[in-house]
């Protein structure tokens, strides 16, 4: 039995946070019903694709943030689809909402009429600044809000623009945060009934920078992009004869460790014994650490300081983090049939639950695959119904 | 405080903690209710209590509950010193263990078994235990006893595809993945907690930082494994829009970004730029503005330079182009928009920390009925030791003399006594370092000391 069973979530909108907080709602047993516009979630048509033989373009992100869902296609302009919507309400446990703030309010769907008629319903909105204030409405992507909430300010270069991740991390951390304080509400739902949670994409990257707020509350120090001189021994990554690597001083007595581990005798002298020291010499240092990295295979350093107890970082692109022995030890891709793309490997037990491992067990559904199955198994609907309401665009 | 509900009001975690991710992810459950008591040895305390930054610059005698590093993520917990390498001190966590509904610990693999304190142990005491392992990699697999922090994990994820095409791979801003992490350990605690009140059964959550911070390139995945191929770094520009850039402005150290998705956007920017070489006509599609991004990107600057990031953003915006500016902390305190949402929280610390009101972030989301907000300042170490003593394990004066005698729990000093105190292998009297911010400024760490911050934090 899963933690979930039983649970029956709706999800609405086109965005990667409400996607991912349901593929894991998904995973850990819940059944979701994805609510789709006629033309289906935009995401379908994001880059890049997989063919199909037949041709068929998929979207990569489309296809890993939907496994397990159930998907029904209705016309948002139609007063009969919104009705329908209303009705699956009722039966649901949890809605979690993508859309831009007033959008479904503008399509006759109040978030005050769906609680008043299912009392013990959760419905979680996740937009880009939150359902209020005065940014509200502003227009987005997915840089304006790592610039807005201040990740951008302290990424990069001391001497460069400000950066970006270059992947949506934080539209997947808005998806943890709608997935944990849904959870939180379904825990207190039969104590204090259902209610509306408003998830602010931009207050999520702010609550990802402590360390530079609490510089500046503790200090007036605005924390930007350094230092001048790139971390030797810190959270920079420096190239080796095959790729980047990187090691930690994080305790005292770690650059003596080291510098043994690296067998660089030069780095035991006594000018490089203290941080001040390392930072005077920093240029002599650097050359004796490249130096040396030239000589090494990433994939050998990163065992080896590991074997040393050093805090060592490899980087991986995706192909080699997809065949990281660790992951694949633990079982953690699972191999997912999404039509005729057969066995693409998926994330899994994402949670780490040791009893109730949440596993994806179906693909990712094509668009409106499961409308007539979801209006007779949860509607009752009777097949004539739904056929008219397809002829007429209602639902597709 | 206040009596309003919150969803976690009656759920009882031990935590024994380090670093970030972890002690974060239990701040964010005691905003919502749990009472967390929060396990140090003051011999072995968390090593961000010696990383600062410290009030106004200033360590203090009682400088390991001065940190705002530490302070800023163990918030809403209550403090507790016991020794678990004493076999009294294990007692008494299993004790502890037997009342409460969770623990939580981010030891090396091996710790808690060593230690004898381990899921398969605990679970004898409370049958419907849920424990969560925080860990790098996860307690299986050839990595079980590789340490893992938030970097590298972010090198093992996301650096790859982070960062300039003519540079080297990437880290973005501050220990991000340790904030992924923390979310991931909020949902898996949730989650195993609604399991039990439905099922009776409690379970262990063999949490991993890298199978948390993963889904996030889960998409690259997929190509890679289907196309064999993936899309490279690239900087701060869009995979498939342009332009989509950051941008300086009017200013020392400010940038504003955007990102033009349509061919109708495209035209407004250009009305708006209103420069003789930046006309919609001249790249009318996106594959053509793609291909000159370069000058495009420094029409833009000409443009963007003689303005300040608001009043670009404004024009920006009131043509419903995707825009922002690029906030440093004191925007954001001061942003209007978090105002109005009230999404910082000003806290009056404990009067013997002398820390005084600081601000910090509040949760990223509203509850209409649980809203969750800080329930107390970080507790000064061993505050409540008393209370974990006397009240939860019904020990009396003379027990906890012992104990103190024995050095199974560091007693609780205040006031001058503090000095006394051993914290870590640090001698009585040991103070961490801190730098000034004109050394910081000096370094590049920071771009500006701004002595007037005190008002903008008093004046929340």
């Amino acid at each position: 039995m899963l933690p979930l069973d039983g649970v029956l979530v709706l999800e609405i909108g086109s965005s990667i946070s409400a996607s991912y907080c349901c593929k894991i709602l998904a995973d850990y047993g819940a059944n979701i019903v994805k609510i789709e516009t006629i033309d289906g979630d935009s995401i379908r048509n994001e880059e890049p694709f997989i063919k199909d033989s037949s041709n068929i373009d998929h979207s990569t992100l489309f296809l890993s943030l939907n496994t397990g869902k159930k998907s029904i296609s209705v016309n948002f302009d139609e007063e009969n689809s919104i009705d329908l919507i209303v009705q699956l309400a009722q039966k649901a446990d949890v809605i979690v909402d993508g859309t831009p703030p007033k959008f479904l309010e503008q399509k006759g769907l109040l978030f005050s009429n769906l609680l008043n008629n299912n009392t013990n319903l959760v419905i979680t909105s996740i937009t880009p600044y939150g359902q209020n204030g005065p940014n509200s409405d502003w227009e987005w992507s997915q840089i304006s809000l790592e610039a807005f909430g201040g990740n951008m300010y302290v990424s990069g270069d001391y001497d460069g623009e400000p950066m970006s991740f270059g992947v949506p991390l934080f539209q997947f951390v808005a998806g943890q945060v709608a997935l944990s304080s849904t959870m939180m509400a379904l825990l207190c739902a039969d104590r204090l009934g259902g209610q509306y949670i408003d998830v602010s994409i931009s207050e999520v990257v702010t609550s990802c920078i402590p360390y530079a707020l609490q510089y500046y509350t503790y200090t007036g120090a605005i924390w930007g992009r350094g230092p001048k001189n790139r971390l030797l021994f810190g959270v920079d990554l420096w190239p080796t004869s095959n790729g980047h690597v990187g090691l930690s001083v994080i305790r005292s007595t770690d650059f003596e460790e080291i510098a043994a581990f690296l067998g660089v005798p030069e780095m035991y002298e006594e000018k490089f014994s203290t941080p001040q020291g390392r930072e005077e010499n920093y240029e002599e240092l650097k050359s004796l650490y490249l130096n040396r990295l030239q000589e090494i295979d990433k994939d050998d350093f990163f065992h080896e300081a590991h074997a040393w107890r050093l805090m060592a970082s490899r980087e991986l692109n995706p192909k080699e983090l997809l065949h990281c022995e660790q992951l694949i030890e633990r079982e953690y891709f699972t191999n997912v049939d999404h039509g005729k793309l057969t066995g693409l490997p998926h994330v899994s037990n994402v949670l780490g639950l040791n009893t109730t491992k949440g596993i994806p067990r179906e693909g990712s559904p094509s668009l409106g695959q499961h409308t007539e199955d979801i209006l007779t198994t949860i509607l009752n609907i009777d097949s004539n119904v739904i056929k008219d309401m397809k002829d007429k665009g209602v639902i597709k | 405080m206040n009596n309003k509900p919150l969803p976690l009001h009656g759920v009882r975690i031990i935590e024994t903690s380090d670093i970030l991710a972890l002690p974060m992810a239990m701040s964010i459950l005691g905003d919502m209710g749990a009472e967390i008591i929060h396990i140090e040895y003051a011999q072995r305390p968390n090593f961000y209590r010696f990383l600062g930054p410290f009030p106004d610059g200033d360590p203090g005698i009682n400088w390991h509950d001065r940190s705002g590093a530490f302070n800023g993520s163990n918030r809403s917990k209550k403090s507790f010193t016991l020794n678990l390498s004493e076999d009294s001190g294990r007692d008494l966590f299993k004790h502890l263990v037997s009342i409460s509904d969770v623990v939580a610990e981010n030891f090396s693999a091996r710790v808690m078994t060593n230690l004898g304190l381990n899921y398969d142990e605990l679970k004898h005491v409370k049958p419907d235990l849920i424990m969560l392992s925080n860990s790098g990699y996860g307690h299986s697999g050839p990595w079980k006893d590789y340490v893992g922090m938030a970097q590298v994990i972010e090198a093992a994820t996301t650096s790859h595809l982070t960062g300039f095409p003519d540079k080297t791979p990437s880290k973005a801003g501050q220990s991000i993945m340790d904030l992924v992490v923390a979310w991931n350990i909020v949902s898996a605690i949730t989650m195993a907690l609604f399991h039990r009140n439905k099922t009776g059964e409690g379970q262990w959550i063999d949490h991993s930082m890298l199978e948390a911070c993963t889904p996030v390139v889960s998409s690259p995945l997929l190509d890679v494994a289907y196309n064999d191929k993936y899309i490279p770094r690239n900087g701060n520009r869009h995979n498939t829009f342009a332009p989509q850039g950051c941008y300086p402005c009017k200013g020392d150290d400010e940038w504003f970004v955007l990102t033009i998705k349509t061919n109708d956007e495209w035209e407004k920017l250009c009305h708006l730029v209103n420069s003789e070489s930046l006309v919609a006509g001249k790249y009318p599609n996106n594959d053509d503005r793609y291909t000159n991004h370069e000058e495009i990107d420094n029409h833009i600057i000409s443009w963007s330079k003689k303005l300040s990031k608001q009043e670009v953003v404004e024009k920006l915006q009131s043509i419903n182009i995707a825009a922002a500016p690029v906030n440093n902390s004191r925007d954001l305190l001061q942003d209007k928009q978090y105002k109005y949402r009230e999404f910082f929280e000003q806290v009056e610390h404990y009067e013997e920390t002398n820390i005084g009101k600081r601000v910090y972030s509040g949760l990223p989301f509203n509850m209409s009925k649980t809203n969750g907000y800080i329930q107390n300042p970080t507790a000064p170490l061993g505050f409540h030791n008393s209370y974990v003593l006397s009240d939860l394990l019904g020990l009396d004066e003379d027990d906890i003399l012992d104990l103190e005698d024995d050095e199974v729990v560091s007693e609780y000093k205040s006031g001058t006594e503090v000095q006394d105190m051993r914290v870590g292998n640090m001698p009585a009297g040991y103070k961490p370092a801190s730098p000034t911010n004109q050394s910081l400024i000096d370094r590049g760490d920071v771009r500006e000391d701004d002595t007037n911050y005190k008002n903008i934090i008093e004046k929340f």
